[in-house]
Parts: C-alpha cells; structure tokens; sequence
C-alpha cells in the first residue's frame, strides 16, 4: 500500500496548500472565484482563468452556530456551516473572493448567498430551474450559464472563448473519468480502496488545479493497479447516499470502515465529482449545460427526481454487489429528510439492510461514541 | 330547558349564518355543517366549548364583519369536506398549495363550472386550527406515518398528506403544485406519490430563487418572460389533464376580479391605519387570504364579508374605539400568526395592537396595473412584485415601505420557523429595516400554523417584554 499512500498524501498535501496558493496568486494579479453548489460548473470558471474555490466545508460544531444571528437554527446544517465559517473568521478565501458564485437550486443555499449578500461580499446567483424534465427549464440553465460566462468575462476583463472551454471540459472530462475508474476498483472484493479514501480524492480534485488532479489521481490509479486490499474478505459492502460529505467530514466515513465495513460506491448531491462526460466541440456552454443539467443524476431539489435516483441506486446495488445502504444527511436538511424514508422504505423491499444518519457536525467523543455503536449494529447485520 | 342546538348555535352566533343575507342558507349549511364536524370528530362538548368560550375569547364576534371573516372559513372548509361527493358526482378536484397567485385556478373554475379548485392544507389549517384549536392530531398522524417531527417540517404539507391520507379528502384529479416559493410543497407532492405509493397527476411549476438583493425583479423582462412561460406551461397541462380548452380571456376575468378585490381590500388598510386601529390585525389578514389561497366558495363569501367588515371599520374609526386605547403603539408584523389567535390578544392585553399583516398586505407597486399584456406574463410579473417570492433586499424595502405608509411604530418577524423560504431571511430584513427605519424591530421563534412547540407562558413572557420595550419607545400624543 505504501505507492499508493505516499501519492494520495502528496495529493492531500497539494490540496491542502492551495488556499494558500491562491491567495499567493491573487497577491500576484489572478482572480479567485469561489462556488457553493454542484450545478455551477467549474469548467466555467477554469475556463475564464479565475481560481476556483469549492465552498463546502464542514465537520465541526463551532461554526454554524455563528451563523444564528442572520439565518435560522432550522437551515441545514451544511448551509448554516457555510455562513458561519466566514463570520468567524474561519475561512481565509470568502473574504477576499473577487466573486463568489451561488447555485439557487434550493432556498438553503440562496440564502447563504443572502447572507454574503448582506455583508457586502461579491454574489452572483446562478438561477438553476428545479423542474429539470421541461425543455424550458434546461433552456433557461443554458441562459444562466451564458450569463456566467459574460460575467467572468467581465470580471476577468477578457472574453471566455469556445476553444477555451474546450480545454476546460477536456481537463474535467479526464478528471471525472479518473475518479470514475479508481471509484470503479471498489467493484472488486474486498476492494483496494475504501470510500473514506475515495471521498478525500474527490476533494483533493475539487479544490485543486485541474492539470495537478490530473497528474495525481492518474499516478494513484496506476498505484492501485498494483495494490493489495487491506479491507477484510467478505467484509459488508456498503453504498451511502444522501446530501454528501464536506471537506473535513470525515468521521462518519471512518467509523464505517473501522467497524468492518467498506464503502463500495455512493449516490451523493455535493462535495463530490459528478460522474459523467461532456461533449467537446460545438456548442461549449449547450454541452456544459447537457451534463450538469440533464446527464447528472438528478438532486435531489428537482421535481421530479426520487423515481430517477432510486433507479440509479437500484442499477449502484447490482453492479457493486451492496450488501447496505447507508443514508448520510446534515441536520434539519428537510429535502432529503423527504428523501431517506422513501429510500429507506424502497431498501426494506429489496431487503437491503439501511441506516441513517444525521448530522449536525458533533463529533465529541460521545457523540462520535454513540455513533459508533449504531454503525457497528448496522454493519453486523449487513454481514449477516 | 330544551337542549341547545350547538352546531346551530356555532353557524349563527359564531359564523355570520344568523346576518342577512346568509340566513336564508343557514339551514342548508347546518346540514352540510353536521356532517362536516361528524367527519372531523367535533363533538356537541367541542361545540359548547367553541362557542362560549375559545371563539368569543378570541374573536371580537360582536361584530358582524367578524362571524363573517369566520363564516368564509367556515363555509369554505364545508365544500373542501363536500369534495368526496363532488368527486362521485363526475366533478374535477384540482389542489393547488399556499401561496399561488390565484387568478389561473380561479380562471379553471370559470372555462368550467365542473371543476373544483382547493387549497386543502392551507384553507383547512386555517379553519381547524384558529377556530377549534385541533390541528395537532393531523399533524401527530402525520409523523407517525414517514415525516419526521424532528426535522421541522412544514405544518401545511403534513396537513395535506394527513387529509389525503385519511381519505378526508379524495385524491385529485390534478395537483398543480407551485414551487415558487419554497421547495417544500412541491417535493411535500412527490413525497405522498413515493412513500404512500399513490399514483395522481402532478403539475410541478417551480422557481430558482437567483434575483440580486434589492433587485426589482418585476422589471426583469428575461425573468418575467421565463416565469411567465412556466405559468403558461403549467397551466396548458392542467387544462389538458381536465380535458378543458386554455380559455386566455378566463384568466383577464380572474386577473380583474382579484385586482376589483384587492382595491376594496385597500380602503381596509386605510382604516386599520387609524389611531386605535379598529381591530386586531388577523381579520384583514384573513380577508387577504383568499388572495393568496384559492376557495371554492369563489370571492362571493369573501367580499360579503369584506363589506361588512369595511362597515364595523368605518363605525369604529368615526366613534374612535379600537383593538386598543387611544394613542397606543401599533405594528405591523410579517405574518402573524393568527392559527393561534391567542397570541395576537397577548399583545393587545399588554396595550400594544398588531394592525397589519406585512406580508399580505399590497405594496405601491401592487396596486398598479401590469406592464406586461400576455395575461401569463402579467401574473408572473404580478407574483414577483411579492415579498413571499421576491429577494430578501426588495422585501426588506417593501417593509420600509408598508412601515412608511401606515406610520407604524414597530416591525416584528418570525412565526415562520420552520419555512427554509419565507422565514429564513427574516434576521436579514430585521437588521436591514430597523436601520433604515430606526423603529424598534423584533424576532419571535414560533410557528403560525400551529402551537404544539411554543408553551403559551413562554410566549407571553416574549410579547410582554416587546410591549414594554414599544411602549418605552413610542411615545403618542393622545387628544
């Protein structure tokens, strides 16, 4: 395993310098462009040679509650950790962000918009129509993306062009494709790569440079090519499903894995490359739009979507041989809070043991302990 | 003594079918009325107690105007439980939820008398709730069968599910759903299809909430035009699942009637601008409902009710009695919660009236006529005048507004919790108004639908420190 860890902490490393990078870069004329929501396409902002900083941070308690003063203690716990992280003083990129871009797809995340809004920081809001299977709905996303485009344009005082894009979608194509590839290793059992692992690479390749994602996560497949599982023969295997896990919320994934378990594949909304493949040539910002509008799986925001997305879990269990389901979701989230009894009533039928949990962030040593006892009971009888 | 009639007694002394002219239907309505509070499990102990002590305690039910505000909630909760033989009959259900601009399901009504438009959450929480105090058992059912109460749902769609889930009212023929406002309603829809398994047309509309704070986004002709087609769209599919023809004048004869409403509806402001304000500010809120959430009863109820009530305002003013004494202060809150009517006394209790319901109550802009002619774009221009839809700056700017208009002393918000919509931009709007205005504004944690959270003594304990932080601050003259 030693190939394969030394190059995922070379890569961790690089992703965790690149707050720091860009901000070097800033210093030296470059603009940063920072983004909260998975239907903003960061093929636009590369394009546009901005930075691009992926909001999506959490893990902890303390920043969210600093968010109470401006939204209410039933936002999720995801958005009210975004909020909060900045009016603590805990994000060095927002305050000095030249635009921060927000996907409107759900009320939550405009209002973290509203918030940066309110205190003077530079938002711009992507209108994402949530009635995704009308031919007006997804005209109206190319329009928005169109609009993006001019606006970075403008911000960066030069034209997006087509060709430039091009390159842009190539490079995330290859990105996405990688990530699909090394996802799709956990096929084997036991795999040689855990979920924990795979969701860090994710982030590792959302905030970083696209050419150096690349560069890393093509050396960590050809690492892994050659690796050995260290996961148990036989071990549950688990698909987990939900809003997604931000940067720095790593516990819960952890805790599966060290009860026995091992995170075999995932239906995740955020913090997470979106498997897919742009079309390249021709209409640049009509095949951006394809992919993240109609190719995507659907969010869990669009109407209607639960059919869809219970379908894509129905083909993840065939194919990845899941043994569990497990249904991840921040507190007080109440879309998916929608969403998980009907997954969880769809698995029942299918006889697939499922859990949830929900999450506000807490991981003190007895809540983590607590957790830990759930996960263990759910894991025992995924083995079963 | 012959034993009092308290279904009878409810509908006369309570419901406004004691006053001319819905006298001559008070025995037609005392018939439907039995079955209806049978199939609600009212009972004649429920009655007494309604009517002699939780409606007079509540509702000033000495004037006419008020057992008539009560009588259209009444009236119209009556057809909503009539819709089952509607249904048996041939006759088309088509559910829309709080809030819809409702001149489109009111135009369905005209094109075809046979059609049946209902709010079924929002008229019947608005019945059950602040007249007989009971919603919480729906709700209860509601958690028991897959919506979690922990996570703060919206009483409004667990209301709806219970209804149709317990076969109190009949699965539609069609549910156009507007996801304009929030996120919830729409996927509340989908939720009943998926987890119960019921299979019943649904209409989504829906809107990405991405105007700029501050943004006039009326005036946006790319948003205008865009929303416009969506109301176009879904409208042409209801029509088509009705199997009715898209009857354009339809929609300029509602789009007239609500805008006839809504001008009548204004001298209602005026009055409620006077010094004591005539009454307590959830019988306006109340008559702007129906602008808001359609009725099956039509505006016919509506505007009886709204004259009568314009009368009493008008008595009043001239005599110069009111909710409150004299020169006492008067706000303005942004929904009040008047599901729990009680609340709203607190406040007068303490000296202190709530005259104005900021968030029904039309703006400048509101009441001039649409820039936009295609009848679909002039109602998506109509809706995003709206604070309910529009972004958090315009709305705080339409509070500066409605505050400046009718000289309010102080601005309260909250009541909307559990509304990730309307009530999650509340704090923003607050720090915003109260800076601009310099009138003292305020936040209150709790939930206008219902009241199973909030313990009443809590709650007193908050409103009597805003009524003495008003009263310290406002200081009137008195003649």
């Amino acid at each position: 395993m030693a190939r394969f860890r030394d190059e995922f902490e070379e890569f961790a490393g690089l992703s965790r310098r690149y707050p720091s990078e860009i901000m070097k870069q800033q210093g030296e004329g470059k603009k940063i462009v920072c983004y909260y929501g998975s239907r903003v396409p960061v093929e636009i902002i590369h394009a546009s040679g901005a930075l691009q900083y992926l909001l999506f941070d959490g893990g902890d308690t303390g920043p969210g509650e600093a968010a109470l003063q401006y939204l209410l203690p039933f936002i999720n716990a995801q958005a009210l950790y975004q909020v909060g992280q900045h009016v603590a003083g805990l994000n060095l990129v927002t305050p000095i962000a030249d635009r921060i871009i927000v996907d409107c797809k759900e009320a939550d995340s405009v209002r973290v918009g509203d918030v940066f809004e309110f205190l003077q920081l530079p938002v711009w809001k992507l209108g994402v129509p949530q009635d995704w299977d009308r031919e007006y709905a997804f005209k109206y996303y190319k329009q928005q993306l169109e609009n993006l485009k001019d606006e970075l344009g403008r911000l960066m005082g030069e034209e997006v062009t087509n060709d430039r894009l091009d390159e842009s979608i190539k490079k995330y194509n290859r990105i996405r494709e990688l990530l699909s590839l090394i996802g799709a290793l956990r096929k084997q059992s036991p795999p040689v790569i855990g979920g924990e692992d795979f969701i860090r690479l994710n982030h590792f390749a959302l905030r970083n440079d696209a050419d150096a994602s690349i560069i890393h996560l093509e050396r960590i497949y050809e690492a892994l090519q050659k690796e050995e599982s260290e996961f148990q023969e036989g071990a549950p295997r688990i698909l987990v499903s939900g809003r997604g896990f931000a940067f720095g919320d790593y516990t819960p994934l952890r805790i599966v894995e060290e009860c026995g378990g091992v995170l075999v594949t995932e239906l995740l909304d955020e913090g997470i490359v979106q498997p897919g493949k742009a079309k390249v040539g021709g209409d640049p910002i009509g095949n951006i739009a394809q992919l993240y509008y109609r190719d995507m799986v659907p969010s869990c925001f669009f109407t209607p979507s639960w059919g869809e997305r219970w379908g894509k879990i129905e083909s993840l269990i065939e194919e990845y041989k899941v043994s569990g389901m497990l249904y991840y979701m921040p507190s007080f989230d109440v879309i998916y809070d929608y969403e998980y009894p009907i997954f969880s009533k769809r698995a029942d039928e299918k006889g697939i043991p499922f859990e949830m949990i929900e999450s506000s962030y807490n991981f003190s040593r007895e809540a983590t302990e607590t957790l830990r006892t759930r996960v263990e009971s759910f894991i025992k009888i995924c083995g079963r | 003594m012959a034993k009092k009639d308290w279904h009878k007694e409810y509908l006369v002394k309570c419901a406004g079918f004691g006053d001319p002219p819905w006298d001559k239907e008070l025995d037609d309505m005392l018939e439907k009325w039995r079955k209806v509070a049978n199939k609600l499990k009212l009972t004649d102990e429920d009655l007494e107690y309604i009517v002699t002590d939780w409606v007079p305690s509540n509702f000033d039910i000495e004037l006419e105007g008020t057992r008539k505000v009560i009588g259209v909630l009444t009236a119209e909760a009556v057809d909503l439980m009539m819709a089952s033989e509607r249904k048996a009959r041939g006759e088309k259900l088509v559910y829309g939820v709080l809030p819809a601009h409702t001149p489109f399901y009111r135009a369905l009504k005209f094109t075809d008398p046979k059609v049946n438009t209902y709010f079924v959450d929002a008229n019947f929480i608005s019945f059950v709730q602040p007249l007989f105090h009971k919603i919480g058992p729906f709700l209860d059912f509601a958690e028991e069968h897959g919506v979690r109460y922990g996570c703060r749902h919206c009483a409004l769609n667990k209301t709806r599910y219970t209804l149709l889930r317990q076969g109190i009212v009949p699965l539609p023929d069609v549910s156009w759903i507007w996801g304009f406002i929030c996120d919830q309603a729409p996927k509340s829809d989908e939720f009943i299809q998926e987890y119960w398994n019921k299979d019943y047309p649904v209409i989504h509309s829906r809107w990405s909430h991405h105007g700029a704070a501050h943004e006039k986004e009326y005036q946006n002709k790319d948003m205008v035009e865009y929303l416009g087609g969506v109301m176009r769209d879904g409208y042409e599919r209801v029509c088509k699942l009705l199997g009715i023809e898209v009857d354009e004048g339809a929609i300029i004869r509602a789009l007239e009637e609500r805008r006839a409403y809504l001008a009548k509806y204004e001298k209602l402001s005026q009055f409620m601008a006077a010094d004591p304000p005539p009454f307590s500010g959830e019988i306006p809120l109340i008559l702007a409902h129906g602008l808001w959430a359609v009725f099956n009863t039509g505006y016919e109820y509506y505007s009886e009710a709204l004259n009568a009530v314009l009368k009493d305002a008008e008595r009043r003013v001239a005599k110069g009695e009111g909710i409150v004494p004299k020169g006492s202060p008067s706000g303005m809150m942004w929904f009040m919660p008047f599901c729990n009517p009680f609340i709203m006394r607190m406040f007068e209790e303490n000296g202190v009236a709530i005259a104005f319901c900021e968030g029904l109550l039309p703006s400048k802009a509101d009441l001039e006529p649409p820039k936009f002619e295609d009848p679909f774009e002039a109602n998506a221009e109509a809706f995003l005048k709206e604070a309910m839809i529009t972004n958090w700056g315009t709305k705080a700017d339409l509070t500066v507004e409605k505050m400046g208009t009718y000289d309010v002393d102080f601005m309260t918000w909250g009541f909307e919790d559990f509304d990730r919509w309307l009530g999650s931009d509340q704090k923003l709007c607050l720090a915003y108004v109260e800076k601009k205005t310099g009138k003292p504004c305020f936040y209150v944690e709790g939930d206008i639908w219902e009241d199973r959270d909030y313990s009443q003594e809590a709650m007193r304990t908050r409103v009597e420190t805003i009524c003495e932080i008003v009263k310290a601050r406002v200081k009137k003259g008195v003649s």
